[in-house]
């Protein structure tokens, strides 16, 4: 029939008054039961079953998310087993059948949402990408990728260390491992995928990294000056050189030889 | 639970013979070999409330708790085995369960008590099939339903503040947005 007189009960609900609710209740710790305990009761039929975490995470991971959310607002047993990350997690990556999504995003609100949209496929642009070279290559709209980029032409892409990608077969997700990443581009976070689900850490169009987004500046900086180019070129050379500012400066100086040596400078 | 302790215990008391009748006719639906009651030892359960059920070694192999606590004894199966958390009601429930190829409506058609019962002791006999079906049933009691309606049917009590709700149904205002729920 249960045990309702377990210590292991007793603790959970000690734990749950200290940690989630500091303050305390005295003057409002008037509910709706008869006693002025604020407890669930242990004249509830289902107490025990309803108060073990074990089996509140296994009823809990059938949850969609929105359920979810819905049930922490139960009681405080509920709220602390379901705001857990690993059950948000997993409510998230369920319909895709993902592995895993890694990283915190800033705000909370970033796991409302699990449809297609949130994800995006981290492409890293080599010389001779287009965005419509893209579109093939990835089986999406070209309006798609500058929308999700915020592209007002398609001849910024130079301008890029990588595009993202919206996804058009949700089986590509299967098994993967995403990463939560504010793109500076696109304005907001996004599940990124990467290839062999390595992220490129070297990165200046994550602001999750804010320090390193300002040290790539001074790059940069120093880039633009000692090749006499423009922020759009340095940009260019600085990316098809994986963030190496010397390897960035010797293509360029290989194409000003191919330059000269074609006779157009 | 507390409440069904006494009462049940001498009703059931009074009617063993019954169940033990009643055990050995599971075991013949769900297996067509009636005398393997001799042949395969079935390994010996007492419940709780002291009635001794024969069940299948199959059938114990899906109770990991029972079927870990055997091999660690050296496969000694012959003193039955105590289940202090399972009445033999439950325990009846489980195998008749088990005979019905785990058939969902079957669930449906038992009272909220026992479905928590059931969950309790398939949780403590670690039967993972029974308590993901069990679980999987309750989560559907509790999709699309209002949070009042889930504490109602749980008979879970209110425990915040009511600063405490304010706040938590802020940060979640999202999910009650636009939400009908099929109460």
């Amino acid at each position: 029939m249960g045990c309702c007189c377990d210590e292991d009960d007793g603790d959970i609900f000690r734990h749950l008054m200290n940690s989630n609710f500091p303050s305390s209740s005295s003057t409002s710790a008037t509910t709706t039961t008869t006693s002025s305990c604020t407890v669930i009761s242990p004249m509830n039929s289902y107490f025990s079953a309803l108060s073990s975490t074990d089996i509140l995470r296994l009823i809990f991971d059938n949850l969609p998310i929105p359920d979810l959310a819905r049930a922490s607002c139960v009681c405080r047993l509920w709220n602390s087993v379901a705001s857990q990350r690993d059950m948000v997690t997993r409510a998230f990556v369920a319909p895709w059948k993902l592995n895993d999504v890694v990283g915190n995003p800033l705000s909370g609100s970033f796991w409302r949402d699990n449809s297609l949209a949130k994800f995006a496929v981290s492409h890293h642009i080599t010389r001779g990408d287009t965005v419509a070279s893209l579109a093939v290559k990835y089986s999406v709209q070209v309006m798609d990728i500058k929308r999700l980029n915020n592209m007002m032409s398609d001849h910024g892409i130079y301008s890029r260390e990588r595009l993202l990608i919206p996804i058009s077969n949700p089986d590509i997700l299967i098994n993967r491992t995403c990463f939560i990443e504010l793109d500076v581009y696109a304005k907001r976070e996004v599940a990124v995928l990467y290839p062999n689900d390595l992220p490129d850490r070297r990165t200046a169009y994550v602001s999750n990294r804010i320090s390193s987004e300002e040290s790539n500046k001074k790059v940069l900086e120093s880039l633009k000056r000692s090749m006499h180019v423009d922020n759009e070129t340095a940009q260019y050379y600085w990316s098809v050189a994986n963030g190496d500012p010397r390897a960035a400066f010797a293509q360029f100086s290989a194409d000003l030889k191919w330059d000269w040596q074609a006779g157009h400078s | 639970m507390g409440e069904k302790g006494e009462s049940s215990k001498s009703a059931m008391l009074k009617h063993a013979e019954e169940e033990e009748l009643n055990t050995k006719r599971l075991k013949t639906v769900e297996g067509e070999e009636s005398n393997m009651v001799e042949e395969t030892e079935n390994i010996k359960l007492k419940t709780s409330d002291e009635i001794i059920f024969e069940v299948e070694p199959s059938i114990v192999k899906e109770m990991v708790t029972i079927q870990t606590f055997i091999e660690d004894n050296n496969n000694e199966t012959s003193i039955p085995i105590p289940l202090p958390n399972v009445t033999s009601n439950t325990l009846r429930r489980i195998l008749e369960f088990k005979a019905r190829g785990f058939d969902e409506e079957f669930v449906k058609t038992l009272g909220m008590d026992e479905v928590f019962e059931l969950i309790l002791a398939a949780n403590y006999l670690n039967m993972k099939t029974l308590l993901d079906i069990l679980t999987k049933i309750i989560a559907d009691f509790i999709k699309n339903k209002s949070v009042e309606f889930v504490r109602k049917f749980f008979n879970i009590v209110n425990d915040f503040t009511p600063e405490e709700e304010a706040k938590i149904r802020e940060e979640n205002a999202w999910a009650f947005e636009g939400f009908e729920c099929d109460d």
